[in-house]
């Protein structure tokens, strides 16, 4: 797709987004957790932590005393999912912000995980399949590892390699994950799995061996696109979720050729299918916020990914060890 | 399993009305066949409306979960390990038709709108019948309380 489309649809998509922030923003009021750290992962990627600090000062503000947070900003019990967003989105945001109050907050999230996760390396959250839960606190602490201080990645390693194990070691013969459960199809699972938790430790130390996992994954994420360019019939979400991962897998195994036809053609297709704000959970459907957010998500991602700077795309992921940049931060300091 | 359902009409429901909680037509058979699901919109509620084997069901469209829209799911015969088991016989003999959702996947009952992944996010259902080839809708039904959970399949 043209670079000066997308660009376009960002800033058009992104006016739209701080246009209904009173929909999704904890400044305003109590908001669902999970539509909030989606949009902070929107402010991020658009480089605009830097003028957000009261969007973070109330995420923090709300962080039950056991380090975690509910799925609506009012529930009182925390749960691993959302908690886990909303770290990820805390720690990469006080790469930029250098906060004391942010970085105790992304302590006393540390040890939330710590605490919560079973023998077996799993954590656990009555609304998402085990495997699902269990990347995203994965992908937290992918990132402490990647950005955090000395200290807290004595404390995280250990655990981080028993739940990447546990998810590596669930990978099925065919390349994909699948949830019994939750995800028979395997669709979001494996796209979520290999981008979340699994491809960061190609670029960390003291990893597992996970290039042959992740070759699997991408290959199946490939074979399961539709011809149209979306996946598991139609599904916006998940069709985002596919195309992300498959950003950041091919950047990371270099195999960017093999994947650019699929790229272009999913682009293609979750363009084609927003609505003139927003995108829908399945097309012509109405906007959903949550999933406005993945839209332009996905075309931040896709900008990353055409840059000729192959590391851009994986400080997206906040995977390249120090270094938590965006290139609209850059562009504003030419 | 059955095979996914597949909207038969566009997105947008047809909107109707009950009057006195009466039943209310809301399509006619043929419009709806085995395999099909309608999106419906009865007194501003969006309900989906499924043909499973020439039986139908009715069931509110939004998952309890994050909203996601039922009438997309795929409809699956799910074996359940009803607390009514005895001991000594086998979990899992029983099954139950549900609609599994679309976006993350939680499945409902379509008979009881008993959520069968968390038991506390049941949603409500509507009585079907079919009149002189009409299929009509009676009024909503209380949600399922606390279901049987779904048995795994191995692996």
């Amino acid at each position: 797709m043209e670079l000066d489309k997308v660009a376009s649809l960002v800033e058009s998509e992104y006016q739209f987004f701080t246009k209904v922030h009173d929909k999704w923003s904890l400044t305003k009021g109590p908001q669902d957790m999970e539509l909030v750290a989606h949009a902070l992962r929107v402010i991020l990627h658009m480089g605009k932590v830097g003028e957000s600090l009261p969007e973070y000062t109330a995420l923090v503000n709300i962080q039950h005393a056991d380090g975690g947070w509910g799925r609506e900003s009012t529930e009182k019990e925390s749960a691993a999912w959302v908690s886990a967003f909303c770290a990820l989105m805390l720690i990469r945001a006080d790469a930029i912000l250098q906060n004391a109050a942010v970085e105790k907050s992304v302590w006393k999230s540390i040890e939330y995980f710590l605490q919560g996760q079973k023998p077996d390396g799993r954590w656990v959250d009555s609304e998402w399949g085990d495997l699902d839960t269990t990347s995203h606190p994965v992908s937290f602490f992918n990132v402490v590892l990647a950005l955090g201080t000395p200290k807290m990645k004595d404390a995280v390693r250990a655990s981080w390699r028993k739940g990447l194990k546990f998810i590596v070691d669930a990978q099925s013969q065919d390349g994909g994950w699948y949830d019994p459960v939750f995800q028979p199809s395997g669709v979001e699972t494996t796209a979520h799995l290999v981008q979340d938790a699994v491809v960061a430790s190609l670029a960390l130390p003291e990893g597992l061996p996970v290039r042959p996992t992740c070759e699997k994954g991408l290959n199946w994420i490939l074979e399961h696109q539709a011809a149209d360019g979306s996946w598991d019939d139609h599904n916006e979400d998940h069709t985002m979720d596919c195309t992300r991962s498959t950003l950041l897998i091919s950047r990371m195994l270099r195999a960017e050729e093999k994947a650019r036809p699929a790229l272009e053609k999913a682009v293609d297709w979750i363009v084609a299918t927003k609505n003139p704000n927003g995108w829908p959970d399945f097309p012509g459907m109405e906007t959903n916020l949550e999933r406005t957010c993945d839209g332009l998500d996905v075309l931040l991602k896709y900008q990353a990914w055409r840059q000729s700077d192959p590391l851009e795309m994986v400080r997206r992921w906040g995977y390249v060890p120090g270094s938590p940049t965006f290139i609209r931060d850059l562009a504003a300091k030419v | 399993m059955c095979p996914a359902a597949r909207p038969s009409s566009g997105i947008s429901p047809r909107r109707y009305r009950s009057v006195n909680d009466q039943k209310v037509p809301v399509a006619r058979e043929q419009e709806v066949p085995p395999g099909a699901s309608r999106l419906l919109n009865v007194d501003g509620k969006e309900v989906a409306l499924f043909n499973v084997e020439g039986r139908y069901y009715a069931i509110g469209n939004k998952c309890s979960h994050r909203s996601g829209p039922l009438v997309r799911g795929r409809v699956e015969t799910v074996p359940v390990a009803p607390p009514e088991v005895g001991p000594g016989l086998p979990a899992g003999q029983a099954t139950v038709v549900a609609v599994r959702c679309p976006v993350h996947g939680w499945l409902f009952d379509l008979s009881t709108g008993a959520c069968l992944t968390r038991p506390s996010a049941s949603i409500p259902t509507y009585p079907v019948t079919c009149e002189d080839g009409q299929v009509c809708l009676g009024s909503q039904q209380g949600q399922a309380a606390g279901p049987s959970m779904p048995v795994a399949p191995s692996a």
